[in-house]
């Protein structure tokens, strides 16, 4: 061996020997279970939850598969619930145009009910006219219009004798035109 | 080195009985450590950041029986990380005082035990020119005695990469030996 090769191993031998002291181990103990301690409290109670739930299953990536699948599957549940929940509310925003007969309501609405029965000659009942909830309204509402103009002209005519006698005078041609056909 | 029953407590999350594996391993974790960094200060923080790190991971060992091994490669992994985030840019030279008391060191017959601080600048001396790898292999062969097949199974190379590179690293460090000493 030569002299470079004896340094070498003499070096080596007083490296061996020297080991390396550590002080101040307690220091490092106290260090390493405080920060130990603050990432367990960090870690909180959802971690906790999902050991309670799995805590079954030893095998680590096992474990952690099921966690992701049950985050997963919780918030596709949310999502999918929330989506029932605006459809839900987008049809109770929406008008239904009811296609029936009766007409349920108030006293004024029963009274245009009567004149519905009047005007249908009473087939609202046996279901042989079919009109919705909203038609019926429509048809309610010129009927009143037109029986007011009606009762407007009238009391007009009876107001004027002369153009009561024109008028009747008119109607009597009339008639007597039908009759000729 | 440890009793099997400490570590199967601490893989049930007994924090009192890991304060018994922290006294016990901290020693040789430092030691590695120190070896490899030549810092005191650098090496006591990788022996509380693996420490903390096999808090977290003590579930995972396979066997008690690996443990050493498996703790090795957690303080060799650190160590590994800090070399390369720490490039050192200027050559590393001690002073002549510094010097003359290393080389009566090393002449003495038998070997004398060196302090922390003569350990680390003989160490960053010799390792200056070495490769991160290079100074992980030489460390656990030549100084801490350990078998190529452990290093093989703390590092993860092939043991004919290990020996690959403590052949590079031993001729590094003659080199070394002829320039300085």
């Amino acid at each position: 061996m030569n002299s470079e090769g004896k340094i070498y191993d003499r070096i080596l031998k007083t490296l061996r020997k020297s080991k390396p002291q550590l002080t101040g181990i307690e220091d490092i103990e106290e260090n390493v279970m405080r920060r130990i301690l603050l990432q367990e409290a960090k870690k909180g109670h959802s971690q906790n939850l999902f050991d309670y739930l799995f805590s079954w299953v030893y095998v680590g990536w096992v474990r952690t598969s099921l966690v992701a699948a049950s985050i997963l599957i919780v918030i596709l549940f949310g999502y999918q619930q929330a989506m029932i929940l605006k459809r839900v509310n987008s049809l109770t925003e929406r008008e239904i145009l009811k296609e029936g007969l009766m007409v349920t309501g108030t006293d004024y609405e029963i009274r245009d009910k009567l004149l519905l029965n009047k005007l249908t000659e009473g087939k609202s009942h046996d279901r042989q006219v079919k009109i919705s909830e909203r038609q019926m309204k429509r048809l309610i509402k010129a009927v009143n219009e037109l029986q007011l103009k009606y009762d407007d002209l009238m009391k007009v005519i009876e107001d004027n004798p002369d153009l009561k006698k024109y008028i009747d005078e008119k109607l009597t041609e009339n008639n007597r035109g039908k009759l000729k056909l | 080195m440890i009793d099997r029953e400490i570590i199967e407590e601490c893989r049930n999350g007994n924090l009192q009985n890991f304060r018994k594996v922290v006294r016990s391993v901290s020693p040789f974790a430092f030691s590695v450590a120190f070896r490899m960094l030549g810092d005191e200060e650098a090496a006591r923080d990788i022996v509380q950041e693996s420490l903390i790190t096999l808090w977290e991971k003590i579930e995972k060992i396979k066997s008690v029986e690996s443990f050493k091994t498996w703790f090795y490669r957690i303080v060799v992994n650190k160590c590994y990380d800090h070399l390369r985030k720490t490039k050192r840019d200027s050559e590393f030279r001690p002073d002549e005082q510094t010097w003359s008391v290393l080389s009566n060191h090393i002449s003495e017959e038998p070997a004398s035990e060196l302090e922390n601080r003569e350990t680390a600048v003989i160490i960053n001396l010799l390792t200056e020119k070495l490769s991160p790898v290079q100074k992980v292999v030489f460390v656990l062969s030549d100084l801490e005695e350990m078998t190529s097949d452990e290093i093989s199974s703390i590092t993860g190379m092939s043991k004919r990469n290990v020996k690959a590179n403590l052949y590079h690293a031993r001729k590094n460090i003659s080199g070394m030996i002829r320039k300085y000493i």
